[in-house]
């Protein structure tokens, strides 16, 4: 598509010299002929390297016919501009009334259009028996017109999947706008191998952008079984297929075991709501920029408002709120301040990204207390370094009651393939050393935890995704003290169009930030 | 139109051969000087070629046998042929005929085609109109005009606009280098090409140079 779109770039360049200053021209009713040599020979005019200048259109071609009788220019191998866009056609026939072009191939956007035929009447282009590629869908029609900046069909056809066209939308009628690369189908039919998923009235595409599939659907066993709903789509009006913003959770967790919790949620750009039950009790989460709210389990609440304020690389979060922590004993109101600027340096090869931070809360419940840090990140070819540090100041003896991130150190170095990490939690009092290997296909860890005296060697395999068919990733992890510690299995499967996963995990000896059990996890992606 | 050649393959053959043997009509005086052999008709008159019927009337003509033959107010005409030139001067000699003061040509072929000046030349056949040359059918313009008579052929140079009313099309070309050749067929009917054999084009320019 790349060297289509050259091409129309480099014959709009050619064509912009005009027709005119051809060394050979000819007015006739419907347009300017232009050419580097001509004959007339019982009356048919014939024009070499010709060029052409209608109402509508303009193109180029090696040979260009004039019949006297028919009073119908012909030409071949055409390349030319329809109402400015770009195309190329086997065949030309043009009069007075109407343009013809057979074999036609014409760009639109980031759109190219092959057709059987193409019409041009006036400000008028359309298309019989057209297949169109965009970036993200394969799209087929049987009759179409091309207007200003939109494109209308009949009878249309499509399909993200490149091969095996196991995902089918089919419409009586569909609107594509060259602008925004939307395509909306009317009276729709949603098809998965065959059998109709849907029929909606409107059915909106994002030509541009693969349609985001998600399997929602969560299986596991933690303390209890875990399953449901996590991020399944809601969709909204005039939001394409596949991208949609809005999403919900319903998950049931630590089914059958001691603690059992219902999770409810609804997410949108810019906002989250989200409750929680367990034992009679409830969690609540509301956050909506720059709002947020929350009760805890055990009726702990939270209220703050933090908008966000940027000048140039130094942003600032004013914070105020009010907090009730029966756990601490403090209830009461505070007011804070979040700022971090970024500082960022190239220097040859050397790019460094400095971020410092500082976090201050002042209330009438809590001795003021502060919060500051910093996070370095520098690359020199294929060398990377991160590092993160946090630490926290209190200035009474009272608790770190409202906004408060526990202080810690992060260390990452990695090279090509191979990577160093260090972590360490102060106020978890865990920490964690591990160098790690991730190649193309293979995967190797060696985690070491000094705190907690513990080593674990992990393995992995991951396997291409395959077109068609299936392919085993699986993975271990081995602890010289307790034996195996952990192992997983992921099932990818390949239909040439989606890739289908199903990632399996068992957690035998966990670390001090996860849990012993197992979970299923589905997982659908278009290829 | 297509006596357009005709008319000058009969100029040619009259200029060249009838002059040598034609009879004179003179309309008044006819002055001979002995001394130069310089004939002069001071109130014109006509000299016609008893064999193909070609007929120069002018109203003063001058000529010496074997030398030239000078006119005024030129009228040529043969069967459906009428030329006309302000000033006619044939140098026997040299086989070429200047036509100045403006020449005007009316033929089946060609009608109404009109330019400043020119040259005529009897052998081959060739005549070159220059000085921006237009004819009214077919609806012509060129800047020079090179025609081989007896071929039936003519080279429009430089600049030049034809038009095909039954076409309804104007052909234009375009700068000094442009070119049109028109070749006309016993039918009356013409053919254009703008690419022109190059023999052909180097023998028809050729005459483009005076002498």
């Amino acid at each position: 598509m790349r060297r289509g779109l050259a091409l129309a770039v480099l014959f709009g360049l050619a064509l912009a010299a005009g027709c005119a200053d051809a060394p050979y021209t000819l007015k006739a009713p419907f347009g300017l002929v232009g050419g580097e040599a001509l004959s007339l020979k019982a009356g048919r005019l014939v024009f070499k390297k010709a060029c052409f200048e209608g109402e509508g259109v303009r193109f180029l071609a090696p040979l260009l016919t004039f019949d006297k009788k028919q009073k119908t220019l012909f030409a071949e191998a055409v390349r030319g501009q329809a109402l400015g866009h770009p195309f190329t056609a086997e065949r030309l026939t043009a009069t007075e009334a109407q343009t013809r072009l057979m074999g036609v191939v014409l760009f639109a956007g980031k759109v190219r259009i092959r057709a059987r035929e193409a019409r041009i009447e006036g400000e008028r282009v359309r298309l019989f028996s057209l297949v169109a590629t965009t970036p993200r869908y394969r799209f087929k029609a049987k009759e179409g017109e091309l207007l200003d900046d939109r494109f209308v069909a009949l009878g249309v056809w499509a399909s993200p999947c490149r091969e095996n066209a196991v995902i089918e939308l089919e419409g009586e009628r569909a609107a594509f706008s060259l602008q925004d690369g939307r395509l909306l189908i009317e009276k729709g039919t949603a098809r998965y191998y065959g059998c109709t998923l849907a029929r909606p009235q409107r059915l909106l595409l994002d030509t541009r952008r693969a349609p985001k599939l998600t399997f929602p659907l969560r299986l596991g066993y933690q303390n209890g079984w875990t399953v449901g709903l996590v991020d399944f789509p809601i969709p909204q009006p005039e939001e394409p297929f596949g991208a949609w913003q809005t999403h919900g959770t319903l998950l049931a967790e630590g089914l059958g075991g001691p603690e059992p919790t219902l999770s409810l949620g609804v997410s949108a750009p810019g906002a989250r709501f989200g409750v929680k039950l367990k034992d009679g009790d409830a969690a609540i989460r509301l956050a909506a920029q720059p709002f947020f709210a929350e009760r805890r389990f055990g009726g702990e609440s939270y209220l703050k408002v933090a908008p966000r304020l940027k000048a140039g690389d130094l942003e600032l979060r004013p914070l105020l709120g009010a907090a009730q922590r029966p756990s601490l004993a403090v209830e009461g109101v505070f007011a804070g301040l979040h700022a971090r600027y970024t500082l960022k340096a190239n220097l040859g090869d050397l790019r460094v990204r400095y971020a410092p931070f500082f976090e201050g809360i002042i209330s009438p419940a809590v001795a003021p207390y502060a919060t500051w840090g910093s996070r370095l990140e520098a690359s020199l070819g294929a060398f990377s370094l991160a590092y993160q540090s946090r630490l926290s100041l209190d200035l009474g003896a009272g608790a770190l009651a409202f906004e408060y991130a526990p202080p810690g150190d992060a260390l990452a170095l990695r090279y090509r393939a191979f990577s160093l990490v260090a972590e360490r939690h102060h106020d978890a009092g865990w920490d964690r050393v591990a160098l790690g290997y991730r190649g193309e296909r293979f995967t190797a860890d060696l985690r070491y935890g000094p705190s907690a005296g513990r080593w674990e060697l992990g393995l992995g395999y991951r396997a291409p995704r395959p077109k068609v068919g299936l392919a085993l990733s699986p993975s271990i992890g081995w602890d010289p003290a307790a034996g195996l510690s952990r192992a997983g299995l992921r099932l990818d499967y390949g239909d040439g169009c989606l890739v289908y996963t199903l990632k399996m995990d068992a957690v035998f000896n966990p670390w001090p930030d996860e849990a012993a059990g197992f979970s299923w996890q589905l997982g659908l992606d278009l290829r | 139109m297509r006596l357009l050649p005709l008319l000058f393959f009969a100029l040619s053959v009259a200029l060249a051969a009838a002059f040598a043997a034609f009879t004179v009509e003179p309309a008044g005086d006819q002055v001979v000087d002995l001394a130069t052999g310089v004939t002069t008709l001071p109130d014109g008159g006509r000299l016609v070629d008893a064999e193909t019927g070609l007929a120069l009337e002018a109203p003063f003509i001058a000529y010496q046998e074997g030398v030239f033959v000078r006119a005024k107010k030129a009228r040529m005409t043969t069967e459906k042929v009428h030329f006309f030139a302000e000033k006619l001067d044939y140098d026997v000699k040299k086989g070429v005929a200047r036509l100045e003061g403006g020449v005007r040509l009316d033929s089946p072929w060609i009608e109404g085609l009109k330019a400043p000046g020119g040259r005529y030349y009897p052998e081959p056949g060739v005549a070159v109109l220059e000085g921006g040359v237009a004819a009214k059918k077919p609806d012509f313009a060129a800047k020079t005009l090179v025609a081989d008579l007896k071929k039936r052929l003519a080279l429009l140079l430089g600049e030049f606009r034809f038009a095909d009313p039954e076409l309804g099309v104007v052909l234009k070309g375009k700068g000094k280098n442009a070119r049109l050749l028109l070749v006309f067929d016993e039918k009356g009917g013409v053919s254009a090409e703008t690419e022109v054999p190059e023999d052909l084009y180097k023998r028809l320019t050729a005459f483009l140079k005076e002498d």
